[in-house]
């Protein structure tokens, strides 16, 4: 099944991106509404200033399977009216939304794992500012609260999608196949944590991930039932001949900046070994799906789970393999990526910990962090995991409001190993990344506003006065950067003048 | 010492919870630099001991305050429509 070509470093730059859906609900209101309160959400950031343009639905393709075959579910797009008041495009270059009955935001396509970081806790501060604008307009007395988590603990869970941007020419199933093993196993690092199981998994007290239990096939399509470790929807937003985008369901929502280093750090590390021809022979997992609940029930970390080749692995042994491959790539690659040397030997600091003692990350990693919150609190209050408020210190260390929040309680008290400068935070919630179109979506957002029609993530449109939309097509996400649009942009006076040199 | 949970087969899972006490832990927390786990001389353990305690205190008084009330009804009450 690996019969491409092995060479050097091949591999595309790893354009990425991050989709987070909050947890919602309002304090003191028995007929809250989840849809009207995520309207009321992302209308209330910025409102002022709020932009009154479209989502451009034409690019979107969510039903195409990378596997070669398209449903012809019925999708439903939403009229203008509705499009306008579900969807925000922000100067950040980030889309923040309402996706089905959650607040949504998804990052503006990032060219490294800490531009990503910074965009994914810009949003947390964004929604953030947004809940405190919408509380201004409901009844006194009632308070929004937003959590970044990943279930409700009632066998409701909701999603946190990575993105990375691949090689069309790598075939899906290569990927599939040596991914599927990292992605089963990675949650020893960066699981969120959560008290209990679900959705019919068997009971134990607390276990690594908030998503694991969810999962019951292999590959799929699907992302809101029978949820697949590989998901295979093939919606580029890019261009079709030469990319895939890989949209990767399987993990939690982090809390923990370091977490969500190492989470998408190791991603990108092992998808552009998988590119290069790095894995010619991967590791099989016998059951997959049983591995990955098998392995988030287990905070030890000390289960071994079934090979095909009839052995047993530790998630430890099966992320070792990863990380020695990673450590003979970058010895042979060192220009392969500014970021990637940095990213393994944290990896290597960390799985060297999880094989002693998993509790000394308890600075570094979600869900040990977490526990080991929980356990010095059950010691000291005299409680156990059926005390109530062990249930709702588990939402709340999700709970994005600084004041209130356990992670930030955490961060706040030098017990959270941080990778951010707060004004690097601050700052990203208005300023696009440089080095990527999001730059050219975000300062068109900036300069010409009130001309743009609509937006999407490989297209902007503008709406002139006279004549047909301009749509500008935007289909290769490393062009449209600084380098490549400020001069551009700085003798573009108008959307007219844009299009006009755009065109000339 | 973390309570036992009654339910067998998680003695050694607490046991790890219990690892997080020891004085490589003591260290680390007190310093900023999180590669820097040199041994310190064991007369400096104690202390340093007593304000990982301290702090864990402080942070668990904090937790308390800050904490929703009413918890059993409150995580009750927090129910979503699936996602995604």
């Amino acid at each position: 099944m690996h019969g491409f070509e092995y060479g050097g470093v091949m591999a595309l730059p790893k354009i990425l991106g991050s989709e987070t859906e909050y947890g919602l609900t309002v304090q003191n209101d028995p007929e809250f509404d989840s849809i009207a309160t995520s309207l009321l959400l992302v209308n209330s950031y910025n409102a002022d200033q709020s932009l009154k343009l479209l989502w451009d639905y034409d690019q979107e393709d969510p039903m195409v399977d990378a596997r070669g075959f398209e449903l012809d579910d019925e999708y439903d797009i939403p009229d203008h009216q509705d499009n306008m008041a579900i969807n925000k495009i922000l100067p950040n270059g980030a889309r923040f939304y309402v996706d089905h009955a959650h607040p949504e935001f998804s990052t503006p396509e990032c060219s490294n794992v800490l531009d990503l970081i910074r965009y994914e806790k810009a949003g947390e501060r964004i929604l953030n500012l947004s809940r405190l604008g919408a509380n201004q307009l409901i009844p006194n007395g009632r308070t929004i609260i937003i959590y970044k988590n990943n279930s409700d603990q009632k066998g409701n869970s909701y999603g946190y999608h990575e993105n990375y941007l691949l090689d069309r020419r790598t075939p899906f199933q290569t990927i599939a196949e040596r991914f599927m093993p990292f992605l089963v196993s990675r949650q020893i690092y960066c699981g969120a944590g959560k008290v209990g199981s679900e959705n019919g998994a068997e009971h134990v007290p607390y276990q690594i991930s908030q998503r694991a239990d969810f999962f019951e096939t292999e590959m799929g399509l699907d992302t809101m039932v029978k949820r697949p470790i590989i998901n295979t929807r093939d919606e580029p937003h890019a261009n079709r001949d030469r990319y895939r985008r890989l949209h990767v369901i399987i993990g939690d929502a982090n809390m923990s900046e370091f977490t969500t280093y190492l989470k998408v750090g190791t991603a990108l590390v092992v998808l552009q070994m998988i590119e290069d021809g790095f894995l010619p022979e991967p590791l099989v997992l016998r059951n997959p799906v049983r591995a990955l609940r098998d392995i988030s029930h287990d905070p030890t970390c000390k289960v071994a789970v079934p090979m095909k080749n009839g052995s047993k692995m530790t998630a430890i042994d099966i992320q070792r393999w990863y990380h020695e491959a990673a450590q003979r790539y970058i010895g042979q690659y060192p220009d392969c990526h500014a970021t990637y040397p940095t990213v393994v030997a944290e990896w290597g600091f960390v799985l060297e910990r999880l094989a002693s003692d998993p509790m000394q990350l308890f600075r570094e990693i979600d869900w040990v962090m977490k526990l080991h919150l929980l356990t010095n609190y059950m010691e000291r209050r005299g409680s156990s995991w059926d005390d109530p408020r062990i249930a709702m210190m588990d939402l709340q260390y999700h709970d994005i409001r600084p004041e209130k929040g356990l992670y930030y309680v955490l961060e706040r008290g030098g017990a959270a190993r941080r990778m951010l400068m707060e004004e690097d935070i601050v700052r990203s919630m208005d300023d696009p990344p440089e080095d990527t179109r999001a730059y050219f979506r975000g300062q068109c957002l900036k300069k010409f506003k009130s001309q743009i029609f609509g937006v999407n993530w490989d297209s902007i449109s503008f709406n002139l006065g006279d004549g047909p939309i301009k749509r500008i097509m935007m289909e290769e996400p490393t062009r449209g950067t600084k380098h490549h649009v400020q001069q551009l942009l700085d003798r573009s006076e108008t959307a007219a003048d844009l299009v006009a040199n755009i065109v000339t | 010492m973390v309570r036992k949970q009654t339910r067998a087969g998680w003695t050694e899972w607490v046991g790890i919870v219990t690892c997080a006490e020891s004085s490589q832990q003591q260290v680390r927390r007190t310093s900023d630099t999180q590669t820097n786990t040199a041994s310190t001389p064991a007369a400096n353990l104690s202390a340093k001991g007593e304000k990982l305690r301290d702090d864990m205190d402080a942070l668990i008084e904090e937790i308390d305050e800050v904490l929703e009330e009413n918890a059993e009804e409150f995580v009750k009450n927090y129910v979503q429509r699936g996602g995604e």
